[in-house]
């Protein structure tokens, strides 16, 4: 029952070094681990994210598509800055045709885009003109959170009756990336190639791991044509 | 009794239960995670197809809108091939149809198959006429994340056939045929 004062004994070298193996060991398992609940807690986020941006993104187009006229749309192939410009309807009385009534528009750096949507600066009558420059536009709102940047905006418009340039059908391909996912999960590098729109773009280093990035791809009709000879 | 100098540690045996008991919540922990992410995938995915179906009933929309001034009879609304067709708008604007089997990918990063089949609706009207609509499926399917077999979503949209109203009524003005 006596425990002796002077049991000082501690361990061996071998003992210590084992231990300390053991330990290392563990604890690498461990950081591994942490490390990939991290990447995954991210890569979650991210999805969350670009998910709502999306469908924010979308929805707001197709609502004010809807309610448009027609809609011309912007290809800048240099920057990948694309916007879509939608007019309101024409007077029904003199047919001139209205001015812009808004734009939705890419800008920003490469590494960080963001969807803006604008109103007309002044009620301008077009006549026929069909310039879509979002410069022209005022009142900017930003529709992506700070947590995403969209690597593409691509807009096609067709038209569905006579005149050609008056396009009444918008096709959109969304692709919103999150500012969360690591850099290198990303691969920017890949240029988008109009003639092949469904399969190009911005994609994920192997398409598998945890890469935030939702897109999208969808159409929406503009709600009349513009009035003819009235 | 409290011993005072009591220096013994813990056993490696302690150490190593220690440590398992450890591992194992961290692995928990983790497949909780994974499998959170995974459900965020799909959801995602979900989301890509849905909008996929809804470009297309749109597309099939339009298609038939920009017709309704050919009047053939006995003629769909859309072009149906019988395996499937897809509509695309190229980017210059031309709205096309495809005929494609189950292998036609669309969709972001080129992972949905679509798939359109189309079936005559309703002919209340003499069959030269052709049909009231076309009653269209759009199939869009994509590969099962971290497993066999593809996962799948299914949109029906069924489209009068405006042209009905053309071919059937004898007068040329719509306003003295009611």
């Amino acid at each position: 029952m006596f425990v002796k004062r002077s049991n000082q004994k501690g361990f061996t070298l071998v003992e210590t070094v084992l231990a300390m193996a053991i330990f290392t060991f563990v604890l690498l398992i461990l950081v591994g681990a942490l490390t990939g609940l991290y990447r995954i807690y991210r890569a979650t986020a991210g999805i969350r994210d670009t998910q709502q941006q999306a469908r924010t993104v979308s929805e707001e187009i197709t609502r004010a598509t809807r309610n448009a006229s027609y809609v011309i749309p912007k290809i800048d192939t240099a920057s990948g800055n694309n916007a879509i410009c939608l007019y309101r309807p024409a007077s029904r009385v003199s047919n001139i045709l209205r001015g812009p009534s808004e734009v939705f528009s890419l800008e920003g750096t490469t590494t960080k885009k963001i969807v803006w949507r604008k109103l007309d600066a002044a009620d301008l009558a077009l006549d026929g003109s069909t310039v879509c420059d979002p410069n022209l536009y005022a009142n900017p709102r930003d529709l992506t959170s700070p947590e995403v940047s969209v690597m593409l905006f691509y807009p096609t418009a067709a038209s569905l009756v006579a005149p050609a340039t008056l396009k009444t059908m918008l096709n959109f391909e969304l692709r919103i990336a999150s500012t969360r996912a690591l850099a290198s999960e990303i691969n920017t590098s890949v240029a988008f190639d109009p003639a092949n729109p469904e399969n190009t773009g911005p994609v994920c280093d192997d398409g598998l791991s945890y890469c935030s990035m939702t897109g999208i791809s969808s159409g929406v009709q503009a709600r009349s044509q513009i009035a003819g000879g009235d | 009794m409290r011993r005072g100098f009591n220096q013994a540690g813990d056993t490696l045996v302690e150490v190593v239960f220690a440590i398992a008991i450890i591992s194992i919540t961290l692995v928990s922990a983790y497949n909780v995670a994974n499998n959170s992410y995974r459900i965020g995938v799909q959801a995602r995915e979900r989301i890509e197809a849905a909008s996929v179906a809804q470009g297309q009933a749109e597309l099939l929309r339009a298609w038939r809108d920009q017709n309704t001034v050919n009047m053939a009879p006995n003629q769909g609304v859309v072009p149906s091939p019988a395996g499937g067709f897809k509509v695309t708008m190229s980017p210059t604007g031309v709205i096309t149809s495809t005929a494609c089997g189950p292998t036609c990918l669309v969709g972001p990063g080129g992972r949905y198959q679509l798939r359109v089949t189309a079936a005559e609706v309703g002919t209340v009207f003499p069959s030269t006429s052709g049909p009231d609509g076309v009653k269209y499926t759009i199939r869009v399917e994509w590969p099962r994340i971290g497993g066999t077999g593809n996962e799948n979503t299914e949109v029906t949209l069924t489209l009068a056939d405006r042209r009905l109203d053309r071919t059937n009524i004898e007068c040329d003005e719509v306003e003295k045929c009611s």
